[in-house]
């Protein structure tokens, strides 16, 4: 029974350092926009080992769908939504529909 | 001694009860919608129709309406239907015709008569506490929701305000011109 136990802890042991070690970086970028991705770069290049966190859909260039809209032609206008207030208290404040 | 607390607390209690179910019950929108008129003429006597074009040229209605049903606490919502209730019984009453045929002065009178129709008129802490329980009032959300609606209209930003759609160079600092309209964009 207690060389069981030993046996049982040394393999969790085994799996909390791998673990360990996959989840571990030198550097964590949150949000991928006008720095951070440019953060994330040169942190790269630098040779840190660097985890990118996005919560946004993939955006490539060019695909600014409400860049030309006019305030009248978003349902809201650009108004906070309280759709959103709700789901995000904190960061519905920095965004809009657009 | 306890009956009088008791008392009291029925006196506080019961409307505040009443006004907790009026507020949280679920909003008649159809009526909201069928109101397209009045809220409509509601909007235009806050803009009138000048050289600049006025809120029903703009389809403040419609964004108003959108807004109420889609994009308010359901406190406000009720208190905004109820508002609108109020005014159609206040011009039966008074003038005894519908508030689109009132005069202009009987369309000004209505409105006067509006925010005076909550309590605490004059105290601000009862009044933010009156706000963080009971919402907006008919008159603040009416008045905010036909501004927001006309300044962002395509008729108000364009022709109401000065709308540049592509600004361009970024100035930090441009001196107003006699009679200069506002910005339409912030």
């Amino acid at each position: 029974m207690h060389l069981l136990k030993k046996k049982s802890e040394s393999v969790g042991n085994q799996i909390k350092n791998i673990m360990n070690e996959s989840v571990t970086y030198d550097a964590i970028v949150i949000g991928s926009g006008i720095s951070g991705g440019w953060a994330a770069k040169e942190l790269c290049e630098k040779g840190l080992k660097t985890l990118l966190l996005e919560r946004g859909r993939e955006v490539k260039h060019g695909d600014y769908p409400t860049a030309m809209l006019s305030p009248w032609q978003f349902k809201n206008r650009l108004q906070p939504i309280i759709a959103d207030e709700e789901e995000n208290p904190i960061q519905s404040i920095v965004y809009d529909e657009s | 001694m306890k009956g009088v607390i008791a008392t009291a607390a029925l006196a506080v209690g019961a409307p505040s009860i009443y006004e907790w179910l009026r507020l949280s019950r679920k909003p008649d929108l159809q009526y909201l919608v069928s109101r397209k008129k009045l809220i409509g003429e509601l909007a235009e006597t806050i803009i009138p129709e000048t050289d600049s074009p006025g809120a029903k040229s703009a389809g403040v209605e419609e964004y108003i309406i959108y807004c109420v049903s889609n994009n308010l606490p359901r406190k406000e919502v009720n208190c905004f239907i109820d508002g609108l209730h109020k005014v159609e019984h206040y011009c039966l009453k008074k003038y005894d015709t519908t508030y689109e045929k009132c005069s202009i002065a009987n369309k000004n009178e209505v409105f006067s008569m509006l925010p005076n129709s909550r309590l605490y008129h004059n105290n601000n802490f009862l009044k933010k506490v009156d706000r963080k329980f009971r919402g907006r009032s008919f008159f603040t959300l009416f008045r905010e929701l036909t501004i927001i609606g006309y300044c962002t209209s395509e008729p108000g930003a364009t022709k109401g305000l000065a709308y540049d759609f592509v600004p361009g160079s970024y100035e930090s600092c441009i001196s107003l011109k006699k009679n200069q309209k506002a910005w339409a964009t912030k």
